[in-house]
């Protein structure tokens, strides 16, 4: 009790850490259930997150993470170790929501269309510029969202898929060349060129100084 | 460092990724041009904003609705999971090898025995020789009982049709498998087929038993591909079996599960099955033998592995 509060809190100079992933995968696959629900309080946010900006739809988002959280858990006794769980984690998040997609285009789904279709009904078209200031202080976060969300619609898949893992869930070079099978080289050239068609997006929306 | 190779740093030097010469060398270019320099705050700015509006956290209740449905799931175990996670390739080894041995163990001893149906290997397993694969073998050939290679017949001798009188079907025994043995039930013959899109009515469309020149590994989404591919074959007045020749029950498929299967289709709706196959999933596969597709109207078997 007394370490599992101490793992919780951290002090000024002195960092406790706590279960690393492989540790909480241990106990999972010597019985402890309990193990998993810190696994699903470590990577929620970061799974759903990912599902959300990939499906741009917040009811398929959850039952894709959730789906994925199921396989994790059928799949972690059998877990080697041979990757970071994180790596794997976020491996078969992209591959369910890759599924998800190809399972609701099927069925007629278009919601992408209309973000990237009909930007004046969800992004604002220069209420940045018109506040006059940075976006810090005059966006509005629900107009921020909304510009996210158009710009990601814009940009082709392999560049949202690596601006999505580099700068949203923040995962470092190596680890994304795991989760996409690519090259340290390829995955660095290819963010370079992700970022300056994001860039290029955002200024065409909300002219160069507003972003 | 002149501009043009800064440029191609911008973002490595935002990531602090670059060697210390390397950085120095970005910032001098900076200094040197301004335009390259409002590049770069262009670019640091896009990906601040990126980076501060991002991140989705999950809604609320997310995990205890995610426990609810934990709770009807079976208590997690390591042979569970291994089990699912042995790869249908491997499966295929050990069916290629067990038909392997079914050759060596019935080989027929008199040479001037009348040469018995070819059998259709149950599955494609990774090592061994692709039939249906041109590179793999020479085009117009086809296993025959002996193991090795013989001319398929030509589109002026169209294939045997498996009730043919070719062989009795005391002869064909020992070199038949498991699954043109012991075809499926009345209502899903080997030897009747249906009308397919747009192909002309045919009652009793003889099967085509010869190696399927055809083989696709389909990957699918969804969480029933099976289902999916039922709907299809169904669509073309075809039917789809298990390995074994058995008639198929779909199930939810896991993720990196894959199933393989065969579906019957009439000949002339083999390149219908190929575009559906497209609009499923991706085929990253695709070994056909055209000259085949439109020997007779004959019921042709297309060896699937559906992937999810």
């Amino acid at each position: 009790m007394f370490l599992a509060l101490l793992s919780a809190v951290s002090f000024p100079g002195l960092r406790v850490a706590g279960p690393t992933d492989a540790d909480l995968v241990d106990r999972f696959q010597h019985g402890d259930r309990r193990a998993f629900d810190e696994i699903v309080r470590r990577y929620q946010d970061k799974v759903y997150g990912l599902c959300r900006r990939w499906l741009d739809d917040a009811e398929g988002a959850e039952e894709t993470a959730q789906d994925v959280f199921i396989a994790l858990y059928r799949s972690l006794p059998g877990f080697r170790g041979e990757s970071q769980l994180s790596t794997w984690v976020f491996k078969v998040t992209l591959n369910h929501c890759k599924n998800h997609r190809l399972y609701r285009n099927r069925r007629g789904y278009r919601r992408h269309e209309t973000i990237g279709g009909k930007p004046e009904e969800d992004a604002p078209e220069r209420q940045l510029a018109d506040d006059g200031a940075g976006t810090d202080s005059a966006v509005h976060r629900g107009e921020a969202e909304a510009l996210v969300r158009f710009a990601l619609a814009q940009l082709d898949e392999e560049h949202r898929q690596i601006l999505l893992l580099r700068d949203v869930e923040d995962l470092a070079y190596e680890e994304i060349g795991d989760i996409l099978d690519l090259p340290r080289g390829t995955v660095k050239s290819r963010i370079h060129r992700a970022r300056a068609e994001l860039a290029a997006v955002l200024a065409r929306k909300i002219g160069r100084e507003d972003i | 460092m002149d501009s043009f190779f800064a440029r191609n740093r911008l973002s490595a030097y935002l990531d602090g990724d670059l060697p210390q010469d390397e950085a120095r060398g970005v910032e001098a270019a900076m200094s040197r041009d301004p335009a390259l320099r409002a590049e770069y705050e262009e670019l640091r700015r896009a990906v601040d904003f990126l980076r501060t509006n991002g991140p989705i956290a999950a809604p609320e209740g997310f995990a205890n609705r995610l426990h609810i449905r934990l709770a009807a799931e079976p208590p997690p175990s390591r042979l569970r999971s291994t089990l699912r996670r042995v790869r249908m390739d491997y499966v295929g080894i050990a069916a290629v090898a067990a038909v392997a041995l079914l050759f060596v163990g019935t080989r027929h001893p008199d040479p001037a025995t009348p040469a018995p149906a070819p059998v259709i290997a149950a599955a494609q397993a990774p090592g061994v020789p692709d039939t249906s694969s041109p590179a793999a073998v020479a085009p117009g050939a086809a296993i025959d009982h002996e193991g090795g290679f013989a001319a398929i017949p030509s589109p002026a001798s169209p294939p045997k049709p498996k009730s043919g009188a070719s062989a009795s079907p005391a002869e064909r025994e020992p070199f038949q498998a498991d699954w043109e043995r012991d075809p499926p039930a009345a209502d899903g013959s080997l030897t009747t087929g249906t009308s397919g899109q747009g192909a002309t009515q045919s009652t009793a469309v003889p099967t085509l038993y010869s190696p399927a020149p055809w083989r696709y590994r389909v990957h699918a989404g969804g969480t029933n591909p099976l289902k999916d591919l039922m709907e299809v074959a169904s669509s073309l007045g075809g039917r789809i079996v298990d390995g074994k020749g058995r008639p198929l029950a779909d199930y939810p498929m896991d993720e990196g599960d894959s199933q393989s299967v065969r579906v019957y289709v009439p000949s002339y709706n083999v390149e219908a099955l190929q575009r559906k196959l497209k609009e499923l999933g991706t085929v990253d596969t695709i070994a056909t033998d055209p000259e085949m597709l439109y020997q007779n109207g004959a019921e042709v078997p297309v060896s699937i592995e559906v992937q999810r």
